[in-house]
This record gives structure tokens, C-alpha cells and sequence, in this order.
């Protein structure tokens, strides 16, 4: 009999050492990746790398066989960035919180489990696929490529994200909240609007802000819509560059090694820090 | 504002959505005739390899993942479950879950590549690096923990932690579980940058590398590619939501 124990209890030891060697063999790859991103990153960190447009090829060649640093920045990315986001949160934002309370309202109706089977569809479309359509619709007709178009590409992508965030915010709500609302003499309007979305704030600003967070890492449907540029613009009719497509394009430059490492680190913490704001918003760390 | 407007609003976003998704639809379709008139060309050509490259990817991919997010969270879940490590695991998986895949994408090249070589094993293992935080993340958020008393009530019969996992925990969370897995399988299937950089040769990096070509047939085929992903990512995330159904939203 005891015997029969010690051999049950060694399998389980067994066991219990073979996920803690997985798990700990699973974060080997991001400590590898932030480790390698902060080595061979920080060195071209410096003012000039915030405030300067990206360097052309020829700079950077010169400077790296006379063995300096880099010229230039990412300026042009980070405006880029800021225009195409702001683009894309500006469409999808309204949009997805609108939708997500329509879904909120109509939880019993026979169409509610069609709209969650398009919505998690949605979710699924490749960016790639989104930035074809948008293509399509906004590049070849107009016969220009344009911040815009980019941003309506992000914004495809985050509408169903948004949808879900908010109505996973709207879903922790007190079930009765509305009747309650309703009973005080508000009508729906009044509910939604002083009631509702109030308490669902925080929770609401916070998926936002994740789905930001994934659209500014988005590349691939960005370089056929915003196409890029190497100076700072402010038209959205125009092609901008945003953070990640000026990591594509030193990533093509074999000389700018360095700038790749940068920028994947500048981009690497934005997103992590958008996250982190995200986080502590909805745990309500910070009131909005 | 008045009640009505306000619900003609919400009605509006809903019919907008529609036809964003009827367009989208429409816009792939319409693209991708052309090539359906030349089904010789759509045979004859690469396309087909291209399919199987992304397919037999995604499945590697989820398969290399699987163990190894099995494993983080079980730690999360059952052996650490309500302790610090827990909790810190699972605020880095949330974290890490949005790492852009161009990061991922130019890491690989630079550390990895030198290492294991330029082949379907390294995008299939980055890939799945990628994917563990993912759908951790999905795993902690959506599969239900399972009930504490039930757990309690076979320890008590003298069960080890094997025997309760095996027996309890993990016949409770198979649904979850292959949701999970269905839903990071789609979001490997989109993929682009991480396959354009190290491999190239899938669905989505050959639309990325030859997209805007003035050949009809080809971008006809192009699109007809992107469909057929569209097919597969939409079967792959709705059969995930209806295995979810019953935790998800309702």
C-alpha cells in the first residue's frame, strides 16, 4: 500500500516538475526578446532620436563606416502614429461604444446571437485583409495614398475590439441597473447617458486604449494604404509613416541595424506602458 | 436628446456595421472573379502551395504553443492558484499579449535566425512564442475556474494534484480550452509580419509582397487568397464562440 502512494505521489512530482520546466521554458522568449531589445537598443537613444526626421541610407551608411551614430529619429513615425491612432480612435470609438450599447439593449432578440457571431468575424479579419479593402475603397479611387486611409484600416481592425471591451464593461454592471434607472423616472436617454455610461467609464476608456495600443504596432495594412513618408505632415490627405512602418523600412536598409533596434524598443515600451495606463485605469489606479 | 433619435442612432450603428461587413464581403468577392474565370491559372500557379505553407505554419505553430500554455496556465490556475506568482503571470501575459508582431518579426531575424536557420521550424516556434501570452491571456479571462469545493472534496478522498487535474479540472476546461486554440489559430492564420520577415511564402506575407500588382489574374488571385483565409478565420473564431457560448457575454 505504501508503496502504491509513493509511486502515485512521485508521478505527480514528476508531473508538476515538467509544466514548471514548460512554463519557465515559455518566458525564455520574452526575457530574450527585452533583453536583446534594451543591449542593442539603447544606443542610439538620445534627444535627437525624438525630434529628428528618419535618416536617408546614405547618411546612415556614412555615418556608420566613419563609426558614429546614426543621424535623425523617428519624429515623422511618432507624428504619423499619433495622426493615424487618433484617425482610427476617432472612427471606431463612437462607433464600437454606439454598437456595444446597441448589443447591451438587445440582449433577448433573436438577432443578438447573429451580431456576436459578425462581431467575433470581424475580429478575426487579418489587418492585411482590412488595409485591401481600404485599399479598394479609398486609395484607388481617390488614386492617392493618405492618413486616412491608414486610419480607417486601424480603425476596421479595432471596431470589433472596442465592441467587445465596452460590452464586457457595459456586462459588469448590475444586472438591474437600468430598471433602476428607469424606475427613478429617467428615460432611456437619461439612463444610458447619466447612468450607464458613467459607471461603465473607466472600464470603457481603458479597452480603448488597448485597442490603441494594438493599432499602433499594426504594420502590414498601413504600407499599402498610408504608404509613407520622410517628412512630418499634419494633412491627412497626404502618406505619413508611422512608428512601425519606419521599422519595416530600416529593417530594409542593411546599414540601419542600430535604428532597428531603437525603434522595435521605442515601440516595444510604448505599447507596454499604453497597456499599463490601460490597466490601471480599469482597476480604477487612475480616475479618468 | 430624444428617446427616438437615440435608438434610430444605435439602430444606424448596427445597419452600419452590416454593410461594412456586407461591403467588405462584396469588395473580396467582386476583386476576386476575374481569377475564377481562369481557374487553369489558379490551379496551375504556386497559390496552392501558398495555402498548405500557411496552413501546415498555423498548425506547428499551435501545436509548439499548446504544452507550453497548458503548462502557464495550470501554474496560474491550479498549483500557484491565488498566490503572488499567479497574479503577477498573469499581469505579464496581459502585457505581453499586444507586443506588436513586427517586434517579434525583426527580433527573430537578428537573434533566432543566425541560431536555427531560415526555415518553417523558426517561424512556427516564433510564432508560437508569440501566441503563449495570447492566449493565456484569452484562458485566464474566459475559461471558468473550476468550483473550489469540488477540488476540495477529492483531496479530501486523497487524490494527488495529478489525479484532481486529470480527473476534475481538465474535463472541465476541454471546451474552454479548444476555444482558446481555435481562436489563437485565427490570429496565427493573420499574421503577417513575423511570416513576411523570416519566411514569406504564406497567405498573408504574399499578399503583403505582391499586392498592388497590375496583372488582373494575378490580384484577382490575390484576393481569392484572402477570401479563402477570411473562410477559414471566420469558421475557426465563430465555432470558438459557440464553444464559449455559455461563459461569453450572455
Amino acid at each position: 500500500m505504501s508503496r502504491l502512494k509513493s509511486h502515485r505521489i512521485r508521478i505527480d512530482r514528476l508531473v508538476f516538475g515538467g509544466v514548471v520546466f514548460c512554463a519557465v521554458l515559455a518566458i525564455c522568449p520574452l526575457i530574450g526578446l527585452i533583453f536583446d531589445l534594451f543591449v542593442n537598443g539603447y544606443k542610439q537613444i538620445h534627444f535627437d532620436f525624438f525630434i529628428q526626421v528618419n535618416p536617408t541610407p546614405e547618411e546612415a551608411r556614412l555615418f556608420q563606416s566613419a563609426g558614429l551614430l546614426i543621424p535623425g529619429g523617428i519624429l515623422n513615425g511618432i507624428t504619423g502614429s499619433f495622426s493615424v491612432v487618433a484617425i482610427a480612435v476617432l472612427i471606431a470609438a463612437p462607433l464600437g461604444i454606439l454598437m456595444a450599447l446597441f448589443m447591451y439593449d438587445d440582449h433577448s432578440s433573436r438577432f443578438s446571437n447573429f451580431f456576436h457571431c459578425l462581431i467575433v468575424s470581424l475580429m478575426g479579419i487579418p489587418a492585411i485583409i482590412a488595409g485591401m479593402i481600404v485599399y479598394l475603397w479609398m486609395v484607388e479611387p481617390f488614386h492617392s495614398f493618405s492618413a486616412l486611409a491608414g486610419g480607417v484600416s486601424l480603425a476596421i481592425v479595432m471596431l470589433p475590439m472596442i465592441i467587445y471591451s465596452t460590452l464586457d464593461a457595459l456586462n459588469t454592471l448590475p444586472a438591474n441597473m437600468k430598471e433602476e434607472g428607469a424606475a427613478l423616472g429617467g428615460t432611456y436617454t437619461n439612463v444610458i447617458f447619466l447612468i450607464i455610461l458613467p459607471a461603465a467609464k473607466d472600464k470603457i476608456i481603458s479597452g480603448i486604449l488597448v485597442a490603441a495600443s494594438r493599432a499602433v504596432g499594426i504594420t502590414s495594412p498601413l504600407i499599402i494604404t498610408a504608404l509613407g513618408s520622410s517628412e512630418v505632415r499634419w494633412n491627412v490627405q497626404e502618406p505619413v509613416s508611422t512608428v512601425s512602418m519606419l521599422l519595416w523600412n530600416f529593417f530594409n536598409n542593411p546599414s540601419m541595424v542600430d535604428m532597428v533596434w531603437t525603434t522595435a524598443l521605442f515601440l516595444f515600451l510604448t505599447v507596454i506602458v499604453l497597456n499599463i495606463i490601460a490597466k490601471s485605469i480599469y482597476h480604477g489606479q487612475i480616475h479618468t | 436628446m430624444k428617446d427616438k433619435t437615440f435608438k434610430i442612432l444605435l439602430f444606424l450603428s448596427a445597419i452600419s456595421i452590416l454593410l461594412l461587413s456586407g461591403g467588405m464581403l462584396y469588395s473580396l468577392i467582386a476583386e476576386s472573379l476575374p481569377v475564377f474565370g481562369h481557374l487553369g491559372y489558379l490551379v496551375s500557379g504556386e497559390w496552392f502551395s501558398y495555402i498548405g505553407y500557411t496552413l501546415l505554419i498555423a498548425v506547428l505553430a499551435l501545436a509548439i504553443a499548446a504544452p507550453f500554455s497548458i503548462s502557464l496556465l495550470l501554474i496560474y490556475a491550479e498549483y500557484c492558484s491565488g498566490k503572488m506568482i499567479a497574479s503577477t503571470l498573469a499581469f505579464v501575459m496581459d502585457l505581453f499579449a499586444y507586443i506588436p508582431s513586427v517586434v517579434w518579426g525583426v527580433w527573430a531575424y537578428y537573434s533566432l535566425r543566425p541560431v536555427f536557420g531560415n526555415d518553417i521550424l523558426l517561424v512556427s516556434i516564433v510564432l508560437a512564442a508569440m501566441i503563449i501570452p495570447y492566449s493565456v491571456y484569452i484562458c485566464v479571462n474566459y475559461i471558468p475556474l473550476v468550483p473550489r469545493s469540488i477540488k476540495e472534496g477529492a483531496y479530501c478522498l486523497g487524490a494527488t494534484r495529478l489525479e484532481v487535474l486529470g480527473t476534475i479540472c481538465f474535463p472541465f476546461m476541454t471546451k474552454g480550452l479548444i476555444a482558446a486554440g481555435f481562436l489563437s489559430l485565427g490570429k496565427i492564420l493573420g499574421e503577417t509580419m513575423v511570416v513576411t520577415i523570416l519566411f514569406g511564402k504564406t497567405i498573408t506575407s504574399v499578399i503583403f509582397n505582391r499586392f498592388g500588382t497590375n496583372n488582373d489574374l494575378e490580384s484577382g488571385a490575390l484576393f481569392a487568397l484572402s477570401l479563402f483565409l477570411i473562410l477559414i478565420i471566420v469558421a475557426v473564431n465563430v465555432a470558438a464562440r459557440y464553444m464559449f457560448k455559455k461563459h461569453w457575454h450572455e
